[in-house]
């Protein structure tokens, strides 16, 4: 085991020695990027020197510049979203000074040109091997989330279950635990050290950027807990000038719609703010975003009371380096809601359930929850050819469950460290190779005292083939041991291409994914309703071999459609089951599984002279529990969302935006609980209205406007009608 | 058009449907269903009270809590309650045994059942009240009208069936 870091820094060091021995003629490159339409400078654009690590960000005047680029002919290609990515070649001129000029034509169906999920470096959208959706800025702001899982719950592909993600159906529900999804922060992964969920509030959804969603197997990449896919959340970029951001929102839920389900007599109310300033200070840019929210809670036991705060710094002393550090910190307070109220469980007014209410022995529940995150990352570029990456992270989390019956509390610590090469060693070739090690611990009264070791290794080269055609192939081994003893090793490989067959880019990928178990899977120990959870320290890695076939065609300047036939065979996978004649629930692999579907979008832009942009998103899934021949559990069939927005001008200076959502998910064909409880689907619409003038915006949203009422999983309501302003102030 | 047309179809969706109010079942849609009515006085050292069924009555304490699957935990006041069995999904075919428990605190495991599980109340043959009533559970709906006494005055401990006890004394003996 000790070899493989070894090979790791030799190959490193390989790439070293073979860009001195190379060395071409250096020059500087520089140049501004602009506005097709207008000449505006383009700021915020990706550039990036064609098939070496040099690339950059345009600055607010759309300025870029590589001191040291390669002397000889060279390709430079810029992006941004909302234009057509642009490729500029430079003639050779070693020695010389090249000022170059990049002008980008606007193409309003391109969400974002550049994406860094799907091979864990920058790359064009339209080369990447897997379908990755993407959440930009405009779609967080005009939807005004609280949180992250909010924002992205909408995507194809995508479901969202009382906070349990699941992409393309690798996840049923089991209350967070064990995520089949990896969440990351810029890149370092973020999944809660005991029980390997996601903490959506951990980030302040008013700084994030954009956010990444690559579907699919991904342990090749990214190891454990990628079996069903990777959610890369980007934080903004920092402007060299002053920048100040608010944001206030204030809000309220309708009473039911029916009068037996009517249980307070004042309104449930929410409100919430955020402010951030950025800017430049000499080598330094920083950034310090703090918030807070109240929210009263739509259902009885529901409130909820959470602070959160934010800071970046960015070091841009030199061109060759980039560094960060980002350091995050959320504190909640919330009543603890597990199942609504059934008959003679609460005054249930004759009622057979009260899904506002809960069981009254069961009010007062509450938890207090925190969350600290602090990563740095470092990147270096030693020449064109060869760039350098580190990365470091702690991230903990804790939490207090006071219950009229019981206390429970864990606190669990995530260290991560990790070292990566870019290294192109010819035109069209780049090898990415690196090492990571993680180290878990847990201390909790449910969970006991545990801790979690991980090694990885990881390579993957990227080949063209042709003009037109590229080919990935990669694999990352994980070893892993829980409490430092019985050491277990995986390998995950994956196969990837892609081909441009004008104007559609064709793409296909096959790999195997595993997720080791969490700490809380392993040991967790407690009782609830009378039902004993038993530890089951004998379990095994969960495993997936998943494979896509897809095609991104750009029907014309306003249509965009992408289209993906997926499939995975999953084996061992980890669910609770009752154990003991029923008694008692544990853990264990018990199911193979197989997961396949249709995952279609389209996206219009620029419609009706400019005024609308529409997006349709369907999932098809056939999801079967093929050891028990019949449905997952929690898997919607069909996932339908229509997205729609007509932007006016109604003054020189102000734009009002009309839009709405539609959402359906179809009733999973099978719950793990309850199964005589009467179970819809789920159809929701949204409605917005905003209003901005320069930096003031003022949005005003009705979230199920049509007040349908729903569950995701069993005896928990979706809410009811919300409404909400938010009004913004950026400068 | 046909844009206009998806949009109407969408914005329609939440029109219809949705959960609502139920006063009483009407129906049994799945596993086992009916009403327990209670007597007697709740004792203070009480867990909970559930509905449990077995495939077939167990002959064997290491059987005892063997159960094919068990309701919520049933409200405690009322003088009867609903009851819907079970909280995991129940496989079609027949049950021997579906009776009313009640649990004192504390952690229940194989070697503490006898002390913790008692047996309030059976379901009983509706032909032959003397003898348990065998409950079939259609595939793809549930078994209704399941009713049944629990006596908090007559627990039974759940040791006392292995070997089977006799068969339990009529309602009218009562």
């Amino acid at each position: 085991m000790r070899r493989a870091p070894l090979a790791c820094a030799a190959l490193a060091a390989l790439g070293v020695a073979a860009a001195r021995a190379q060395q071409p003629p250096l020059r500087r490159v520089a140049g501004t990027v602009v506005s097709a339409t207008d000449s505006a400078p383009v700021a915020g654009a990706s550039i990036a020197i064609i098939g070496t690590t040099l690339r950059m960000t345009t600055d607010a005047a759309g300025r870029f510049a590589f001191p040291r680029a390669p002397g000889d002919m060279l390709d430079l290609l810029a992006a941004r979203i909302g234009y057509v990515p642009e490729i500029a070649s430079l003639p050779a001129g070693a020695d010389d000074d090249t000022t170059v000029i990049v002008v980008l034509p606007p193409n309003p169906v391109q969400v974002s040109p550049v994406i860094v999920t799907a091979s864990r470096e920058e790359h064009l959208a339209e080369d990447a091997p897997v379908s990755v959706a993407v959440a930009t800025e405009a779609d967080l702001e005009r939807r005004a989330t609280f949180g992250v899982d909010e924002a992205i719950a909408r995507m194809p592909g995508v479901e969202i279950q009382d906070g349990q993600i699941g992409i393309r159906g690798s996840s049923g529900y089991a209350r967070g635990l064990g995520s089949r999804v990896l969440l990351l922060v810029d890149g370092v992964p973020a999944n809660e050290a005991d029980r390997d969920g996601i903490d959506w509030d951990l980030l302040p959804v008013t700084e994030v950027e954009r956010i990444e969603v690559m579907k699919g197997t991904a342990s090749a990449l990214y190891g454990s807990s990628a079996l069903g896919g990777v959610v890369n959340v980007i934080t903004r970029e920092i402007p060299d000038s002053l920048r100040l951001r608010t944001r206030f929102l204030a809000g309220g839920y309708a009473d039911p719609p029916f009068a037996a389900w009517r249980w307070r007599s004042s309104p449930a109310l929410f409100g919430g703010a955020d402010l951030s300033v950025s800017r430049r200070l000499g080598p330094v840019k920083l950034l310090l975003s703090g918030g807070a929210l109240g929210n009263a809670g739509y259902r009885e036991n529901n409130d909820d009371r959470r602070a959160h705060g934010l800071a970046k710094l960015v070091l841009v002393s030199s061109p060759q380096t980039e560094a960060e550090l980002v350091g995050a910190a959320a504190d909640e307070s919330y009543g603890q809601v597990l199942l609504w109220c059934t008959q003679g469980q609460c005054d249930d007014r004759g009622q057979a359930y009260q899904p506002f209410r809960v069981d009254s022995t069961t009010l007062g529940n509450r938890t207090r929850s925190t969350k600290y995150l602090v990563q740095a990352a470092a990147r270096h570029t030693l020449s064109p050819d060869l760039a350098l990456r580190g990365r470091l992270s702690w991230f903990r989390t804790a939490f207090d469950d006071a219950y009229r019956t019981s206390t429970d509390q864990a606190t669990s610590d995530r260290l991560g460290g990790e070292f990566d090469a870019e290294w192109h060693p010819r035109e069209g070739r780049v090898i990415n190779a690196g090492a990571e090690v993680t180290f878990a611990t847990v201390t909790s009264d449910l969970f006991g005292d545990h801790s979690q070791t991980g090694l990885a290794w990881f390579a993957e080269n990227e080949t063209a083939v042709g003009e037109n055609g590229r080919v990935t192939l990669g694999v990352r081994v994980d070893a892993s041991a829980v409490d430092a003893v019985a050491w277990n090793a995986v390998a995950s490989p994956r196969l990837a291409a892609t081909w441009a067959l004008w104007p559609v880019r064709l793409r296909a990928s096959v790999g195997r994914g595993f997720r080791a178990p969490s700490l809380a899977e392993l040991f967790t120990a407690t009782a609830a309703q009378g039902i004993q959870v038993v530890p089951n320290p004998n379990l095994q890695d969960e495993s997936s071999w998943s494979g896509e076939i897809g095609a991104a065609v750009p029907a014309s300047r306003h249509l965009l459609v992408d289209a993906a036939l997926f499939w995975s065979e999953y084996r061992d996978l980890i669910e609770p089951e009752l154990v003991t004649g029923g008694t008692e629930i544990q853990f264990t692999n018990v199911t193979r599984a197989r997961v396949r579907g249709l995952d279609v979008s389209a996206r219009a832009a620029d419609l009706v002279d400019g005024h609308l942009t529409a997006t349709l998103a369907w999932t098809w899934l056939d999801a079967r529990d093929l050891t028990a021949g019949q449905p997952l559990a929690f898997r919607p069939r069909n996932v339908a969302t229509l997205s729609a927005d007509w932007l006016s001008a109604v003054a020189r200076a102000d734009t009002v935006t009309l839009g709405f959502d539609a959402h359906l998910a179809s009733r999973p064909a099978r719950v793990e609980l309850f199964e005589g409880d009467r179970r819809v689907a789920a159809r929701t619409v949204d409605l917005r209205c905003s209003w901005r003038r320069g930096g003031v915006g003022l949005l005003a949203k009705v979230d199920n406007a049509f007040n349908y009422l729903y569950t995701l999983v069993p005896r928990t309501l979706e809410p009811p009608r919300t409404y909400s302003l938010a009004l913004t102030f950026a400068q | 058009m046909r844009f206009s047309a998806a949009v109407l179809l969408l914005l329609s969706l939440g029109c219809d449907g949705g959960l609502q109010p139920a006063t009483t079942p009407t129906s049994c849609p799945a596993g086992i269903c009916g009403v327990v009515q209670f007597r007697g006085v709740l004792p203070d050292s009480t867990d909970y009270v559930r509905v449990v069924v077995y495939r077939t009555i167990p002959d064997s304490l290491g059987q005892v809590i063997a159960f094919a699957g068990f309701s919520d935990p049933l409200p405690q006041g009322p003088d009867s309650a609903r009851y819907s069995c079970c909280i995991t999904p129940l496989a079609p075919g027949a049950y021997a045994w579906v009776l009313v428990v009640w649990k004192k605190l504390g952690v229940l495991d194989v070697n503490s059942a006898p002390a913790l599980l008692r047996a309030a109340g059976s379901y009983l043959d509706p032909a032959d009240t003397t003898r348990f009533g065998t409950v079939i559970v259609p595939g793809g709906g549930g078994a209704g009208n399941v009713n049944i006494v629990a006596d908090f005055g007559r627990l039974q401990s759940i040791s006392d069936f292995f070997p089977p006890a006799p068969p339990p004394p009529s309602p009218a003996a009562r």
